[in-house]
């Protein structure tokens, strides 16, 4: 698939700041899975941009206003070819190979460690039983894929995922108090399971497909498309296949319709926006808007 | 398992039953008298008499106040309590020939462990050869993974290191940990030698004493080779966390010494992946910072992002090669104490060399062996939080109580990888004059090492002092007082 990508973000200051350092993480991947065609980023007021990969890989935009102003307007156009139709579409490995094979990924790029041993207060230890249900094991007679879909699914009955839900992400108690999550707090569960398992998981930003917004055949008649808005899913190293991105909120496994954008160990490695203002008493206020359009032509 | 990381002679079993001897005394040799080399000394303060020793150290302590050079103790409940530096008046001595495989030892190690830091941030080589457990590096709390990839000027990580030495019953040099971050000592080490100079001149009419005064020109150099617009153009700045910080005395001492700026994190600005100093003639552009302001506060982008003490996007800057950072972020797991363990191991994977310094064995808490050995035996043992310093987060075995061992036992259980442990070892000792008094104290050395042009010894050291009679706590941030130290030239 391919993508017209368009991300606006307005900062705004109640006091004006003089000194602004803004570190954005927006614009898609660009690997095996898919393409980065076409990448720009724009401010207002115009300052020089700089980009560079920060120590996960991923594409950071970074700019510095150090006049006053009262806003910040930015802007990050991409086009990107997806190309993962379908995610089963590889040469799996025999059951009783799956382990070796996911020691020898961390033996030939220990770098995959972090994905193993990260606990922190998002994706911490987790006790044997959550909600009074045993947190699944890993088990030796089914493969590792089958057994991750189900995990999604577990995650997804315990903490059904509110679409509607406005929050930042938070750990996992309060998460259970409220007894629903976003995107993101589904996330960092699935995470948390899969590395008690040993199996490497990460934690991956992105963009959906417009599709994904349209009204539903449960919605009324007449009914808008909902705000298009960043989405948050997990990738799992799968035995033969490498990762695969797994998507608890939506229970799906993430193929050509998911743009990846960022990567981390949990949603902190992977703000969209960073940002440190010198100066200024109160926290700015920050308005989105995201757009994804398939390209037809 | 516990790391044997002796790298010649004896090994464990030495070190176990000799615990059982007397600390070796760095003054007298076994029949009471002084050792050859401090005979000079000694012989001068019998002509004088002893009592002259006393307006002596009265004059330093005099000096050191009205110098201001000063040290800030924090207490349990943060009250930081400003103390002149204290200072004993006798000279600690080392030869020559004990000086040459000190410095050959550390000058080996730093090498050494610029090269893991390499490899860590980038191929991670040692990992991959199962010499290091990845593991343990990624469960370190200093492992920055933000900064992987990232090619500092001339591959150099440890410009600037401190390496804590003891020496055990037998008097052998071994390292007990290496600082890696920011170490803090050096104007101490130089004011020790100013203050004994001017105080006992007579001393030094009798010694050949290799100089340390230098420490600021031999710094400065090393930092100007590291700017990127050349030494010629370099710009300097010490970057401090301010007056709250326990060495801030050192930052300014440091900074003027160089003749170069000091400056907090608000001073400076970062514009287009360049770092700026804000002065009354507009911005000027910053080559090299000497940084002592730890990685967690460096850059609110990329680290805490709460942070008011660093500089916002001073990383970026860095990546992208128009400011150099001393030290590196990301050395601190070179130093970390789980790491401690394999530098014998690092040492030879790297350079194929025998380690020339021995180390201090250490026992592993993330092993189930080592850690039901430790917690069998913790009244015997000298428990560190690994990525702590400065004597913080510690349990000195013998002389804690039941209620502090549980407590440790606790946190090791919760936690092993944020633990080790290491036999006691017996400090050697020497004398100090105290109240009118020949008083023998427990001491260690922090030589320091620079890393410019080439890998620089200074030669001395700050010998810190465990000023409580029978105490082996040295850190001056417990109390701990210092003695000048001087390395013969011949």
């Amino acid at each position: 698939m391919r993508y017209q990508i368009e991300r606006t973000g307005r900062i705004q200051f109640a006091a004006p700041a003089r000194e602004h350092h803004v570190q954005l993480r927006l614009a898609p991947w660009d690997d095996d899975s898919q393409t980065l065609l076409r990448v720009e980023v724009t401010v207002a007021p115009e300052v020089g941009i700089a980009a560079v990969r920060d120590g996960f890989g991923n594409l950071v935009h970074h700019f510095a206003v150090l006049g006053a102003h009262h806003e910040l307007a930015f802007r990050m156009r991409a086009e990107v070819e997806t190309r993962l139709t379908n995610p089963f579409d590889f040469q799996p490995v025999p059951l009783a190979r799956e382990r070796a094979w996911i020691a020898d990924a961390l033996h030939q790029a220990p770098r995959l460690w972090d994905f193993v041993l990260h606990q922190g207060p998002l994706t911490p230890d987790l006790p044997a039983q959550l909600r009074d249900q045993p947190v699944p094991q890993r088990r030796e007679d089914r493969a590792l894929f089958d057994q991750i879909q189900e995990l999604s699914a577990w995650v997804r009955t315990l903490t059904p995922f509110d679409p509607e839900l406005d929050k930042p992400v938070c750990a996992l108690p309060a998460l259970f108090d409220l007894g629903r999550g976003c995107a993101a707090d589904l996330a960092h569960l699935l995470i948390a399971v899969v590395r008690q398992w040993g199996v490497p998981a990460r934690f991956v930003t992105g963009y959906l497909d417009a599709s994904y917004f349209e009204p539903d055949d449960e919605d009324p008649p007449g009914t808008e498309p909902r705000p298009q808005r960043s989405h948050f899913w997990v990738e799992v190293l799968i035995p033969g296949a490498g990762w695969r991105g797994v998507d608890p909120a939506l229970g799906l496994l993430a193929d050509a319709t998911y743009v990846r954008v960022a990567i981390g160990r949990d949603a902190r490695d992977v703000l969209p926006l960073r940002q440190a203002c010198r100066g200024v008493g109160v926290a700015p206020t920050l308005e989105e808007t995201l757009s994804v359009i398939p390209d037809t032509a | 398992m516990l790391r044997q990381v002796l790298s010649s002679g004896g090994g464990l079993t030495s070190i176990q039953a000799s615990a059982r001897t007397m600390p070796y005394h760095e003054f007298y040799r076994d029949d009471f008298r002084p050792r050859d080399h401090y005979l000079p000394m000694w012989e001068h303060i019998q002509t004088t008499g002893q009592q002259i020793l006393g307006h002596k150290a009265r004059d330093a302590h005099l000096t050191l106040h009205t110098e201001g050079v000063t040290f800030t103790v924090y207490s349990e409940n943060d009250e930081g309590i400003e103390r002149v530096w204290p200072f004993d008046i006798l000279p600690r001595i080392i030869t020559a020939a004990e000086w040459t495989p000190i410095e050959a030892g550390l000058k080996q190690r730093i090498r050494a462990l610029n090269l893991f830091l390499k490899d860590l941030y980038h191929g991670q080589r040692i990992l991959k050869d199962g010499v290091v457990p990845p593991e343990l590096i990624y469960r370190g709390k200093d492992f920055r993974r933000e900064i992987m990839d990232i090619t500092p000027p001339h591959d150099i990580y440890t410009h600037i290191s401190g390496v804590d030495l003891i020496r055990d019953e037998a008097g052998r040099y071994l390292v007990l940990e290496d600082n890696l971050r920011t170490p803090s000592g050096v104007s101490y080490m130089i004011e020790n030698r100013i203050v004994e100079r001017r105080i006992l001149p007579e001393f030094f009419a009798r010694y050949r004493v290799r100089r340390v005064e230098h420490y600021p020109a031999l710094l400065l150099q090393a930092l100007r080779h590291l700017s990127p617009r050349g030494a010629e153009q370099a710009n300097i700045v010490v970057l401090t966390p301010g007056i709250y910080n326990s060495a801030y005395f050192e930052h300014t001492f440091l900074a003027k010494e160089m003749g170069v700026e000091l400056a907090e994190g608000r001073d400076l600005v970062c514009r287009n992946d360049k770092v700026y100093l804000k002065t009354t003639k507009g911005l000027r552009q910053v080559d090299v910072i000497y940084r002592r302001v730890d990685d967690d506060y460096l850059d609110p982008l990329v680290f805490r992002s709460d942070s008011e003490l660093g500089v916002a996007g001073i990383i970026n800057a860095w990546r992208a090669g128009h400011v150099a950072l001393a030290n590196a972020p990301g050395s601190g797991i070179a130093d970390d104490k789980a790491v401690f363990a394999y530098v014998p191991d690092i040492i030879r994977y790297y350079l194929g060399e025998t380690p020339i310094l021995a180390s201090v064995p250490t026992y592993q808490m993330t092993d189930h062996q080592d850690r039901q050995y430790v917690l069998d035996n913790m009244e015997q043992m000298v428990i560190k939080a690994v990525a702590e310093s400065g004597g913080y987060g510690m349990l000195m075995g013998p002389s804690s109580t039941t209620a502090q061992r549980a407590e440790f036992a606790r946190k090791i259980e919760a936690n092993p990888r944020n633990y080790i442990a290491q036999p006691v070892i017996q400090l050697s000792r020497h004398i100090c004059y105290l109240d009118g008094e020949l008083e023998s104290r427990h001491l260690d050395l922090r030589p320091f090492i620079i890393y410019g042009n080439e890998i620089e010894v200074v030669p001395g050291g700050l010998t810190r002092v465990a000023m409580t009679k029978g105490s082996l706590i040295v850190n001056s941030s417990q109390g701990g007082g210092s003695k000048d130290t001087w390395v013969l030239a011949d």
